[in-house]
């Protein structure tokens, strides 16, 4: 409601001054101090966490590419041992296919089993014809 | 003036069609909220299906027959990247794939949409695409079937089809196991509602891939297939196969087959090659049979194993046949009919068996039926009861006619004989192992079953190490071990005749005696330049033999594996 006429005047009103504002502002940096210690300890332990947890991915990343090198060289090398190749490569190796009548045998007494000498290997007969 | 009944009938038209809404509302986005909300997600969502990694195929001595490698594939969607980045993207992409950039710019030119730029490719080039933080250009994880010993066992081991399914031999059998379960992944669908590789979250974990471990033994496997190889191109045949088995387990050491192939390059190889003999060629087994015919006879009651048998006038008369031998015997023991083959000896044998006991032992010794190695193609040979016998039907089966055998089948019949009268089946697998080596499923050897008694079978085996010391088998001879087994040299039969000249030539047999560790089967289909099985097939086995005797430490004398 308008009252005409009427106009509100503050000059009555006197300026206060805080004679202790220093004592405020020093509160509200303690207050911040104390808050930043707190979320600093509460904080810290997950923020390690969560670097762990980089690194761990950043190492997984790198582990399976070294199991992946693993199972090349593994599937590698067995291709490089396979008999297949070895049975081509004997002379180049300096190997030589032994047979049972080079091979002694220890018993399990201790004992060396030395294989019987056979004069002449038994083979075919050409002439025999039988089933 | 405003007429306030009608403001009252739209008022509660407003009403009552706000209230329609708002229910519509509430039914739609609270009652039935999740069917809606599923209807969504599948309009706009799709699944896929990611392999896991394939299982490896281990032999029992820890080679690799068959592995998979990680390999990445680099695709390209030009319609994805701005057409003046083409350049820049090409050049990027061909540093990584090993092409001209040139070549690589005309494939993007010549493509409208998703295109494989290469396949097959290490999976580091996958980082290296991510560096690139190219929209349109990306990888996709692929596996590469690796066959690092190349054809050893590739008749058995199998290859895949280009999807990575099983097709052949043990890739096929077990390609479940193998293959494991896909991971199952959501993917945003395309305007053609095709699921995406975009943004794929997973739903379902995967399985990976079991690993099988196979009976064999590489070093045997190898050396049955350098025999093998060397007899089929010393004799002209057209194929031959030989199975090693251990009698008492059933576990087989050894299954060969030449011609062989490279699983790796199945492409390279001919269709005849492909075959797994040894399980997928049914053959008469010619002589190799007569042991089973006198099993029958003794376990009839109708044969003492020291009887002699009247094999005089140079053969037999069946009906209106006389069926000859191949040299005049007179009176023989039931051994010298085995040890010298004798055909008449066999036939009068045989004839003194009932039909129906004959029948019965033949299919206890497991033939007519497949033995269930766990390969798919394998054969039940071929093998008719006596419903459907002629006159001169027992007169073929003794001569090992009328009957057709695989090497395996054989195998497991004369592992009855060399183990005391168990029949076991033959097996390939002995576990399953998951991604970290525990095993799965370990494979129990079975009991067996009982055919004849454990002295008939010793007996028999004991026959049959004359055969090899004196009669038709010498060839098969291992120094220093004492060795048994039987020669059968079968004709063909082509269209119905036996006129083309064709053989097959089998050993089969077993050592050390007098306690067998492993039988041993060779057999040489047409061989050309001889034929007899006492040339072709009984050297084949000894030279196999020894190989076998030295690789297993086995001691002379049935004294064990050293």
């Amino acid at each position: 409601m308008n009252v005409g006429g009427y106009r509100p005047s503050n000059s009555w009103l006197r300026r206060q001054l805080d004679t202790s504002w220093h004592r405020w502002v020093a509160l509200c940096f303690a207050g911040a101090a104390a808050v930043s210690v707190v979320m600093a300890a509460f904080i810290a332990p997950r923020q390690a966490t969560l670097r762990m947890q980089y690194e761990i991915a950043q190492l997984s990343h790198s582990v399976d590419h070294l199991e992946g090198e693993q199972r090349r060289l593994l599937l590698e090398r067995e291709a490089l041992t396979s008999p297949a190749l070895l049975a081509t490569q004997l002379d180049t190796l300096g190997l030589v296919q032994v047979g049972p009548d080079r091979v002694g045998r220890l018993t399990p007494a201790g004992d060396l089993v030395l294989p019987k000498p056979t004069a002449t290997p038994a083979r075919p007969n050409p002439a025999r014809r039988s089933h | 003036m405003v007429n306030s009944a009608r403001l009252r009938w739209i008022a509660w038209a407003l009403g009552a069609w706000t209230a329609v809404v708002v229910g519509r509302l509430v039914q739609v986005q609270v009652f039935d909220h999740r069917m809606w909300e599923a209807e969504s997600a599948r309009q706009r969502e799709g699944t896929i299906e990611i392999e896991e990694p394939r299982g490896d195929i281990v032999t029992r001595d820890g080679r690799l027959l068959a592995g998979s490698l990680e390999r990445v594939s680099l695709y390209a969607n030009p319609r994805q990247i701005p057409r003046a980045a083409w350049t820049k993207v090409a050049s990027g992409i061909a540093a990584l794939v090993g092409q001209p950039a040139a070549t690589v710019l005309a494939e993007l030119e010549g493509h409208d949409g998703f295109f494989y730029v290469a396949k097959d490719l290490d999976p580091r080039v996958a980082d290296a695409v991510s560096r690139l933080r190219q929209r349109g250009v990306g990888t996709l994880r692929t596996e590469r079937r690796v066959y690092p010993n190349g054809a050893l066992a590739g008749p058995t081991v199998g290859f895949l089809d280009a999807e990575g399914h099983g097709q052949a031999g043990l890739e096929a059998f077990y390609d479940r196991t193998l293959r494991g379960v896909p991971g199952v992944y959501r993917v945003l669908r395309d305007g053609k509602l095709s699921p995406t590789q975009l943004d794929p979250r997973l739903e379902t974990p995967g399985r990976p891939g079991q690993s099988l471990i196979l009976s064999l033994d590489c070093r045997i496997q190898q050396a049955v297939e350098q025999e093998l190889a060397s007899t089929v191109a010393r004799t002209g045949a057209r194929g031959a196969s030989a199975v090693v088995m251990d009698p008492a387990t059933g576990e087989l050491l050894a299954l060969g087959s030449a011609p062989s192939y490279d699983p790796g390059h199945i492409g390279q190889s001919p269709p005849d090659a492909r075959r797994n003999r040894a399980v997928e060629d049914a053959l008469e087994p010619g002589s190799t049979f007569k042991p089973f015919i006198v099993a029958a006879a003794v376990t009839a009651g109708v044969l003492s194993p020291f009887e002699m048998v009247d094999c005089s006038g140079g053969g037999v008369q069946i009906a209106n046949f006389f069926i000859r031998d191949h040299a005049r015997f007179g009176l023989l023991p039931v051994r010298e009919i085995l040890a010298k083959s004798s055909n008449a000896g066999a036939i009068r044998i045989a004839y003194r068996v009932p039909p129906d006991h004959l029948d019965e032992m033949i299919r206890a010794f497991g033939f007519g039926q497949p033995t269930g190695v766990g390969l798919p193609a394998e054969t039940r040979g071929l093998y008719h009861g006596p419903r459907f016998w002629s006159v001169l039907s027992r007169a073929g089966l003794a001569l090992g006619q009328e009957i057709s055998v695989t090497s395996l089948q054989l195998a497991q019949g004369y592992s009855v004989i060399a183990n005391g009268g168990m029949l076991v089946h033959p097996r390939l697998a002995l576990d399953t192992r998951d991604r970290d080596g525990r095993s799965v499923a370990p494979a129990q050897p079975e009991p067996g079953i009982r055919v004849m008694p454990a002295v008939l079978a010793d007996q028999i085996a004991t026959m049959l190490e004359s055969v090899v010391e004196e009669g038709t088998g010498k060839a098969a001879d291992v120094p220093g071990y004492r060795v048994a087994g039987k020669t059968g040299t079968a004709q063909r039969a082509t269209r119905g005749s036996y006129t083309g000249g064709r053989h097959v030539a089998w050993f089969a047999g077993f050592l050390p005696m007098p306690d067998p560790k492993v039988v041993i089967v060779v057999c040489v289909d047409q061989p050309v330049s001889d034929y007899w099985a006492a040339d072709v097939a009984a050297p084949a086995f000894g030279r196999i033999a020894s190989r076998v005797v030295t690789l297993l430490s086995l001691m002379p004398e049935g004294g064990g594996r050293a």
